[in-house]
């Protein structure tokens, strides 16, 4: 049980980091 | 303060400078896939590993591709590492006979070796198995400093190149920093660092009857006498090596780079502490050279140079006065003694070597320690923080001190735009909103989590000051010290704090990739819009940054930032502590 909670955590981590770089591509686009 | 301390601080210094630009010439034709020496080894075995492996080499990635490279190889080696410390019960090279690591204990522990932190909420030898410690977190040391290398490379591409949308690819760049850089100076460094009495051995633990049995009283009131000791061993030799040189930092001993094993004369110490430059220094003078003007690079590194000999003396200052709180004891130097405070410290180092090792090692982000801050004074112990709020870009990480201060640079040139009244240019590219907007973006997440975690964990009795040993001013350094060192992939801890709890351990954790991975993205946006701008011929107005005013101009940036951004944390904690020990508190 903890490691799914453990896995979810880090899962969870780089899904954000992932969205986060797709923000911040679209911030350029929106400006060019 | 003594000759003798200046005298070797010197020597350390003159020996980084002399070792830059043929570490950093060295770089660029690594990364610029130009003939090295190595070629003949090595070219075959990056084609073995590209055939394997299925890459490309001469594929381009656009910054979104190769951060999003970059996220998928962190997150299948951290789930590398995990397993491995969940199994290593089940696992062979474990003669201790090791349980299975805790699993938030676990994750903490996986995000701090991918991260390049090196956070250890554990003791490593009665933790991890020799195997957990080559497999997990070795190779970690490698691989984390060689995605840092990559990523400063892809960001000097961005600036060096023109109208274009690639910053190479991140494949490549981490097979290059690997074989060509980490692995070959980590052989030598190893042998080196054996030869002077490093331990290398996949023996089980020593055990040795103590001369004098000693009586202990545990937490539970019983006393007990001890009449043996174990003394822990391990393939240490070949860890210590890429753990400096890769500015990690993790220990295989839990006293790190105070161990005897780890760290047992004062050459090891000279060439431990030199092995953690050696990379930023070099990676300046490559930018200098990718991007067609070495002066630029030599500017960049007077800047770190600047900020490095203020933290030294500061520390190495703070240090060597006398402690108030011991009315009567003669504390000044002398034949029979090292004067000043000697508390945390080991003898065979003293306290410049002490002093220098702690500055150098929160200036980069290697987290090593061969003597524990938590018992420097005051001011002295406000050094090492102050280092990685500045953003660990004083040398800095290998590739992540390079592109912070590349964010500073950005910064520094926006300003000077600024105040000129023209659009800013940074070596012929038009710093643009979208690339103030990223460099800001960078800045302003770093304070965000080391801040908003220190705020949350005071105010929380039970789950963040329950596991402090001192109180008041103290206590807060050693919570915000926590999640600076974190958040600043440092790793080095304050000691004093009881990190191993589900809330530090899930906290500090978060602290670690967001530290890491937050602040890489912005870094890629910039270097990707950098790299698809045309060149602007300089002009008159143009603001040159290859001079003295540009190094001042960047210091001065990188200070201001850094003080207005952190000050009044620092006011409460060791700048208070400081003030109340002149009047006689201590905590």
């Amino acid at each position: 049980m903890t490691d799914i909670l453990a896995l979810c955590l880090a899962i969870i981590l780089f899904a954000l980091a992932l969205t986060y770089v797709r923000g911040c591509d679209l911030l350029r686009g929106s400006r060019s | 303060m003594s000759l003798n301390g200046w005298l070797q601080i010197s020597l350390f210094i003159a020996a980084v400078l002399l070792l830059a630009k043929p570490m950093g010439s060295y770089l660029a034709r690594v990364f610029e896939r130009r003939r090295t020496f190595l070629d003949p080894l090595l070219v075959p075995c990056e084609r073995l590993l590209y055939r394997m492996t299925g890459i490309k080499p001469e594929e381009e990635m656009r910054w979104t591709e190769y951060a999003i490279a970059m996220l998928f190889f962190s997150a299948a080696t951290l789930l590398l590492t995990y397993i491995v410390e969940r199994l290593q019960h089940l696992l062979p090279l474990n003669p201790q006979h090791l349980p299975a690591v805790e699993s938030a204990l676990a994750l903490n522990t996986a995000i701090s070796f991918t991260t390049n932190t090196n956070w250890q909420a554990y003791t490593p030898e009665s933790t991890m198995s020799y195997l957990t410690q080559m497999l997990g977190l070795a190779t970690h040391n490698f691989w984390s400093a060689a995605v840092g290398m990559a990523l400063a490379v892809a960001f000097v591409r961005g600036i060096a190149r023109r109208e274009t949308k690639t910053l190479g690819n991140f494949w490549v760049d981490l097979t290059r920093g690997t074989l060509w850089v980490l692995l070959p100076i980590s052989i030598v460094f190893s042998l080196a660092l054996a030869s002077q009495g490093v331990v290398q051995n996949f023996r089980p633990y020593d055990t040795a009857k103590l001369m004098e049995p000693q009586k202990v009283t545990g937490s539970d009131g019983k006393t007990t006498t001890v009449t043996t000791q174990t003394i822990a061993q391990g393939p240490v030799a070949s860890q210590e090596a890429i753990k400096m040189l890769g500015t990690n930092g993790g220990g295989f001993f839990n006293a790190n780079s105070a161990h005897p094993f780890e760290n047992p004369t004062a050459l090891t110490n000279f060439l431990q502490m030199l092995s953690i430059f050696l990379l930023p220094a070099g990676l300046a003078i490559a930018l200098g050279q990718m991007v067609g003007s070495p002066k630029h690079g030599w500017a960049v590194l007077a800047a770190m140079v600047v900020l490095w000999f203020a933290g030294t003396f500061t520390c190495y200052w703070a240090e060597s006065q006398p402690n108030p709180m011991l009315h009567g004891v003669d504390q000044h130097v002398s034949m029979m003694q090292s004067g000043g405070n000697m508390e945390g410290k080991e003898v065979r180092f003293g306290i410049a070597n002490s002093a220098l090792f702690a500055t150098v090692t929160t200036d980069a982000s290697c987290g090593a320690v061969n003597g524990m801050h938590d018992s420097f004074m005051p001011l002295g112990g406000m050094v090492p923080m102050a280092n990685i709020l500045l953003g660990e870009i004083v040398f800095g990480g290998v590739g992540a001190g390079l592109y912070g201060m590349l964010v500073f640079v950005v910064l520094a040139v926006f300003i000077a735009g600024l105040m000129v009244g023209r659009t800013p240019e940074y070596l012929g590219k038009k710093i643009e909103a979208y690339d103030v907007q990223m460099a800001m973006l960078y800045l302003l997440i770093f304070p965000f989590i080391i801040l908003g975690f220190s705020a949350v964990t005071v105010l929380m009795p039970n789950l963040g000051l329950s596991s402090l040993t001192n109180h008041g001013p103290h206590g807060l350094s050693e919570i915000l010290y926590a999640y600076t060192s974190a958040t600043g992939n440092n790793g080095s801890a304050f000691a004093g704090l009881n990190a191993n709890t589900h809330w530090y351990n899930y906290s500090l954790g978060i602290a670690m990739f967001m530290g890491r991975f937050m602040m890489i993205v912005p870094m890629l946006a910039i270097a990707g819009s950098l790299a698809g701008k045309k060149i602007v011929p300089a002009s008159a107005g143009t603001f040159p940054v290859t001079t003295p005013l540009f190094t001042i101009l960047l210091v001065s940036v990188i200070l201001i930032v850094g003080a207005l951004t952190f000050f009044p944390a620092l006011s409460l904690g060791p700048i208070l502590e400081h003030l109340l020990l002149r009047a006689g508190h201590t905590f």
